[in-house]
């Protein structure tokens, strides 16, 4: 029996191999680092794209077993016998049939050779390689151990810790933080005023500063709920979602245009998603249904279905194709799946495999656009924009043929034009003008020859002429080589166009033509490339190269203005032209206004599961991957997803009340914004890399609740906000410092040394009373007069707003989980000399004016309640005093300073 | 005249000479042969054969097939074709250098030209983002990010990564983003057709207030920020932020001198010639004098360097080329910079051996992109001079011999730089990332 030979032959060959391994135990552990520096990344990088699981030629090269069986071939290697080893012949190419790599040149000699000498020294391969894993199922088994990492166990209800110091009225969440500070003996801060208090609260919630007004209706209020009052006014506040939302859209990588080479390419409707996400946030729409609806509203049923089609944007929105399961992991779930694509993952129980049963889910769905107008109207634009396409080609082909007319026309004046050239280009000779009247030429094209003439050329056929002109020969001596000239010019024109013409048939005709590909993939032919600069320095039309224009050819006239060929039209001609043209006017003119749509995404007409993508290489395919959940987040094998794409499926999987990580990732991306730190640090990694929560209880408590409110996040901020661990003033206690100074036990509340991008343009527009505060609509360019919050400018993909960036706004192009805050000097010149800041800064000075009157200290005092919500001390009134006294023009320069001292940008 | 009032009220007096920052000079994990970096990037993709890897095999085989098995490019390939320039040997070393590169020839005695680069796509976009920040994709900090984060910056008025092209290159801003290392590593973009320095860094002068007005400002900000301090308490980060406002006072002066090329004599403006690199080059020059960590000067925007249809461009483009690289290597040398200064010429890829076979352009005479080969030079620096390391085929298509690939050159770079690539990690998201990835290795070989 076949198998049995080949058994038989197998245990034989292993044998050898045995045998000949341990005679020589004393030079193994040399053997094993030439194998490992030398032969393994020679075949990882040679041999591994076709020889391991995809198994070209029944061979895989990735075990020393598998290389002495080998393939249909026969055995690759031979132990012992480097010159019978087939692979030997096949990288040496001397065997008559394979010749490997099959891509590329032959390995180097020095690599054969060290092959060679592998394979004769008895093709030593590390033990635990020895017998590796040939089995083709890679069923896939989470470990207990993996099973039982934190994040993945269920979310508990604890119970807040009984505190034995209970001084002042304290919260649920503040029992889980005493319960750490006692158990180290850490003291905290005392509680904040209530001036810092409504100033943090105020740029929590809505990422602007209180007004003086606000700020005494709560000075005033003595009630025990004065606080709660604020929150929950700040929470009905429209604002509110211009800030969280922003939030979120930094994690959704949201921006206003598509990546473009140079500049973005329009997304005209992406801040549909925008203003999704904002009214999401003002509504308070459950968190369960906001992932419903951004992973699947199309697949909802109404009236959900049409309600929430713009939350698609969070999967339409994408920078590139690929990013989608990292950014749908990492922001629902806190997993780092995107790091499976090519491997399993290194430190999370995520096979390859789950990368790609997600993958597939969404390459069973593609973008869509939904028309937010009636079908008539949907279709009266497209039709008029294709009417002005078309048009626009009749014009556009119309013109070509005149211009190939005239051509040919004045190629057979070139001999003409030469000699007449000739003339003007004498010493003393006529002008062009005169010499093309005389002729009866025409002088455009006449001084272009002249020009020409004159110019360096990058081909030899004038040589003879330039020559002739080098030497001072005659006019009898030229009109010969200018006739020549002539016919060798028509010559290679006629070429030309011959080509062209067996070109087009290669191509299959006109159909061909218009496609890259075809384009790409045939074999054309091309004019000789001297004959080519002849060709074009009199026939082409102008163009670009590298960065070196050509401005069009000696007889080339054409669409373009200057140099226009409408001037050699006439009669039926010209008014054929000018009927064309009138008509595309006409057409533009009534085109109407484009209409709304949104940028969404649907299940694709071809639903599939995908195969693994080996290593990540899409010509390696592997096994299949089935269109389903995670493994971890799975109790047994996960169920196939059966509706469509299974978006649906995924969302629901999702937010399932029993998925252990979306309330923990959500409310700990909560908490971060308050706090300036994560009870996880890292809110996108909940794996093995990721940190362990700093207060585990305290997260499943607060994810519990989450989830018990029904998902609200406006009932988590008075959760949160209401405890007095969030109301601790930022003082500082010199042994708790010494005990925690990262304060990660929060025993003090955290100083915000400047605020972010928004809040800070936002405040100086605030501040000065310019804010426009209209919600929502087309994103506006940054310019120094756009007075619109933030969160309604655009966001640039290829190139975000520089003054953005100077503040860390993040990177639009991949999803971003926190806001880094750097200080530097860059920052201060923009405070010191910005347009924008200066003129804000006249606008404050006005601001005071109007609203202090004429008294100095009272304007002083004004200042310092609007933009750092509290009273100036007597000696910061006499400061501003002599400046203003001393100065002139000083009230501008007064505010621009107040402006960019570093109190205005700090909280707390 | 700006200056003496403010600096009697100084924010230095008050918190101490100096004050910590990201950009503060760091020690390196070992002694570095170089202190700099000059980043010469021909971006379009520089052809190796029509340059500094010559291939006479190429005439002798003009318009045959590349041999063996058929293989697998961006487009279909055509048939070999020869470089239509001519190579001579230069120097003491005789390495053999196109005409169209005259000059820099003059100099092969100090420059180490590496053969043997491959890179892993065949397109702008990813191959431009592999070569500037290590990974396809973009999301992830820049080579000259990583070096300022490493290093910090040996002058505190200046940026320490210094970007430079007169409009974009492809893909744009992401090639110097600093991605999640902190914004103050993130490349100073500059328009380097821009003369005017003020134009050329935003916000660096008051176009209203007087200098004497901005003085008597600045002295105000400074007794409300000291009053804000004493209000706060013990705050050490505040105080290191507020001191940037000095650091923003001294660029104001400092800056414009800088980057305004008008400062340098004629004839050395002469011989960078007027283009757009040459202007950047000799901006690079001066940057490098004035201790920026890295610069890096992109060859011109989009990808002028992308020969497609017709390499005679290539001529073009090296012989405008020549003659800033040339006189930058040679003012290096002049004001003792060269030593300590690493210079990197090349692109994301190089060009194909064989004619571009495709009906995309109109003449046909062109190569194509080229991942398996290509060539960049190092000079300076620690970098050993009339030397190439590496070798392509019989062909010039595929590195064959001591390959290296971006991770490998940036491991060396770094090196250069007295960073080892595997300890320079920043942790992000939970994982320690760094340059080279998982890959790099350090070409000892080239290192003198």
């Amino acid at each position: 029996m076949a198998v049995g030979k080949a058994a038989l032959l197998r245990i034989l060959l292993l044998a050898l191999a045995v045998a000949a391994l341990s005679p020589c135990r004393a030079g193994e552990a040399e053997k094993l680092e030439f194998f490992e520096t030398n032969i393994r990344p020679l075949l990882i990088e040679n041999c591994y794209a076709c020889h391991t699981q995809s198994k070209m030629g029944g061979l895989r090269l990735d075990s020393r077993e598998t290389m002495v069986r080998g393939g249909s071939s026969g055995p690759a290697i031979r132990p012992g016998n480097a010159a019978g080893s087939l692979l030997i012949q096949a990288v040496g190419h001397t065997h008559e049939r394979l010749k490997m790599p099959p891509s590329g040149t032959r390995l180097s000699d020095k690599q054969i050779e060290g092959l060679a000498a592998w394979i004769q020294d008895g093709a030593v391969w590390p033990d635990e390689d020895l017998a590796p894993q040939i089995s083709e199922s890679t069923a896939f088994a989470v470990t207990p151990r993996q099973r039982a990492f934190w994040s993945f166990q269920p979310v508990s209800m604890p119970v807040p810790p009984e505190i034995r110091n209970v001084s002042r009225g304290i919260a649920p969440v503040d029992r889980f933080i005493l319960a750490r500070l006692e158990e180290k003996g850490i003291e905290r801060a005392p509680a904040a005023d209530k001036r810092t208090l409504i100033r943090r609260a105020t740029y929590s919630l809505i990422g602007l500063p209180p007004t003086p007004e606000e700020i005494d209706a709560f000075l005033a209020d003595s009630s025990p709920n004065a606080f709660e009052t604020v929150v929950e006014r700040l929470l009905a506040s429209p604002r509110y979602g211009e800030r969280w939302g922003r939030y979120w859209l930094d994690l959704a990588r949201y921006a206003d245009g598509k990546i473009g080479i140079r500049v973005d390419d329009p997304y005209p409707n992406a801040f549909r998603y925008r203003d999704w996400v904002i009214r999401a946030f003002n509504d308070d729409l459950p968190y369960d249904q906001f992932v419903r609806a951004q992973l699947a509203a199309d697949l909802l049923s109404e009236p959900e279905r049409e309600k929430h089609l713009a939350g698609l944007g969070f999967l339409a929105l994408s920078p590139r194709g690929d990013d989608r399961v990292d950014v749908v992991t990492r922001t629902f779930l806190g997993l780092t799946v995107g790091c499976a694509q090519c491997h399993d993952h290194k430190y999370d129980p995520i096979p390859t495999k789950d990368f790609y049963s997600l993958q597939g889910v969404f390459a069973s769905s593609a973008y869509e656009e939904y028309p937010l107008a009636p079908e008539e109207r949907v279709k009266v634009y497209k039709d008029a924009e294709k009417a002005i396409a078309g048009q626009k080609d009749v014009i556009k082909t119309f013109i070509e043929r005149q211009t190939e007319q005239l051509i040919d026309v004045m190629l057979d004046q070139t001999s003409e034009y030469m000699m007449a050239a000739w003339d003007v280009m004498q010493e003393g000779g006529p002008g062009a003008e005169a010499v093309a009247k005389e002729t009866d030429l025409d002088a455009e094209i006449l001084e272009r020859w002249v020009t020409y003439l004159r110019s360096d050329k990058e081909h030899q056929f004038l040589d003879d002429w330039d020559a002739l002109v080098e030497r001072g020969g005659t006019r009898e001596d030229a009109l010969p080589l200018a006739q020549a000239a002539e016919d060798f010019i028509r010559g290679v024109h006629k070429e030309k166009y011959e080509i062209e013409d067996r070109n087009y048939v290669k191509l299959g005709g006109a159909k061909g033509l218009l496609d890259e590909r075809t384009r790409q993939y045939t074999n054309l032919e091309f004019l000789d490339l001297k004959k080519w600069y002849l060709w074009r320095d009199l026939a082409s039309p102008p163009f670009s190269q590298n960065g070196f224009p050509f401005s069009g050819g000696v007889y080339y006239f054409g669409p373009q203005e200057d140099r226009s060929i409408d001037r050699f039209l006439g009669g039926v001609w010209k008014a054929h032209l000018e009927g064309l043209r009138a008509e595309l006017k006409r057409l533009e003119e009534e085109l109407p206004e484009p209409y709304p749509f949104i940028h969404g995404y649907k299940d694709s007409g071809k639903i599939k599961d995908l195969q693994v993508h080996v290593r990540g290489d899409k010509d390696n395919l592997g096994e299949l991957a089935p269109r389903r959940f995670l493994h971890i987040l799975s109790e047994s094998e996960p169920e196939r997803f059966t509706q469509g794409s299974g978006r649906l499926e995924l969302a629901n999987h999702i937010v399932h009340a029993g998925n252990p990580l979306t309330a923990r990732v959500m409310v700990n991306r909560i908490w971060q914004h308050h706090f300036g730190q994560g009870i996880v640090a890292t809110p996108s990694n909940y794996g093995q890399l990721g940190e362990r929560p700093s207060h585990p209880k305290l997260l499943d408590y607060l994810a519990a609740r989450f989830i018990e409110s029904g998902w609200s996040i406006k009932a988590m901020h008075r959760e949160i906000m209401l405890s007095s661990t969030y109301q601790l003033s930022a003082g500082h206690v010199a042994d708790s410092f010494e005990k925690d100074a990262a304060n990660k036990l929060l025993w003090r509340a955290n100083l915000v040394q400047r605020l972010d991008a928004e809040a800070l343009r936002d405040a100086i527009l605030s501040v000065a009373g310019s804010l426009d505060e209209d919600v929502g609509g087309p994103p506006v360019d940054f310019a120094d007069d756009n007075r619109r919050r933030t969160v309604y400018c655009t966001v640039g993909r290829t190139t975000t707003d520089r003054t953005m960036m100077l503040f860390d706004f993040p990177d639009p192009n991949s999803t971003s989980e926190k806001r880094s805050v750097t200080i530097g000097p860059m920052q201060r010149l923009y405070f010191l000399n910005s347009n924008f800041v200066m003129k804000q800064a006249k606008a404050l000075a006005e601001r005071l004016a109007r609203e202090a009157g004429d008294d100095h200290a009272a304007r002083i005092r004004r200042a310092y309640e609007l933009l750092y919500g509290r009273p100036p001390s007597t000696d910061e009134v006499r400061v501003g005093l002599d400046y203003i006294e001393a100065t002139q023009d000083p009230w501008p320069k007064y505010a621009q300073t107040l402006l960019g001292a570093s109190e205005f940008s700090a909280v707390n | 005249m700006i200056g003496a009032g403010f600096g009697t009220v100084g924010f230095a007096g008050m918190l101490g000479a100096r004050t910590s920052g990201p950009l503060d000079p760091k020690v390196p994990h070992f002694a570095p042969k170089a202190k700099r970096v000059i980043f010469l990037f021909l971006n379009g993709g520089l052809s190796q054969v029509d340059t500094f890897d010559p291939k006479p095999m190429l005439a002798k085989h003009e318009g045959e097939p590349l041999p063996g098995p058929k293989i697998k490019t961006d487009r279909a390939s055509g048939n070999l074709m020869k470089s239509p320039f001519t190579f001579r040997r230069r120097g003491e070393s005789g390495l053999p250098v196109a005409n169209i590169f005259e000059r820099v020839g003059g100099l092969v005695d100090d420059i180490c030209v590496i053969r043997s680069c491959y890179s892993d796509n065949g397109n702008h976009g990813p191959s431009l983002f592999l070569m500037n920040c290590g990974h396809q994709l973009p999301g992830r900090p820049s080579l000259g990010s990583w070096v300022t984060y490493g290093l910090g910056s040996e002058n505190e008025n200046l940026p320490g990564f210094v970007v430079l092209c007169p409009g974009y290159p492809v893909m744009g801003p992401s090639l110097w983003s600093s991605a999640f290392l902190p914004n103050p590593y993130q490349g100073a973009y500059i328009r380097n057709d821009e003369t005017d320095p003020e134009k050329l860094v935003r916000n660096i002068r008051n176009k209203v207030l007087s200098d004497t007005e901005q003085t008597r400002q600045l002295a105000l900000l400074d007794k409300l920020n000291r009053s804000y301090l004493k209000r706060l308490g013990h705050q050490p980060e505040m105080e290191s932020a507020i001191a940037s406002m000095e650091v923003a006072y001294r660029m104001q002066m400092e800056v414009p001198d800088v980057f305004d090329i008008n400062k340098e004599p004629e004839h050395v403006r002469e011989r960078y010639g007027d283009s757009d690199f040459g202007k950047g080059c000799l901006m690079a020059l001066r940057l490098a004098e004035n201790d920026v960590r890295m610069v890096q000067v992109y060859y011109g925007n989009f990808q002028p360097w992308d020969s497609h249809d017709d390499i005679l461009v290539h001529g073009k483009l090296a012989r405008q080329a020549d003659v800033p690289i040339s006189a930058l290597i040679e003012d290096l040398k002049a004001r003792g910079l060269f030593e300590d200064t690493l210079l990197v010429i090349g692109s994301e890829f190089g060009r194909t051996p064989m004619i571009q076979n495709s009906g995309l352009e109109k003449i046909g005479k062109g190569r194509d992109h080229n991942v398996p080969g290509y060539t960049t030079l190092l000079a300076g620096g620690g970098v050993k001079g009339g030397m190439a390391y590496g070798a392509t085929d019989d062909f010039g298509f595929k590195a064959v011999e001591n390959r290296v690939h971006p991770h490998d050159l940036h491991a060396t770079i770094l090196h250069l730089l007295g960073l080892d690539h595997t300890r320079l990690t920043y942790r992000y998201s939970g994982r320690d990332f760094r340059l080279t990835d998982v890959g790099g290795r350090v070409i000892h070989d080239i290192i003198a």
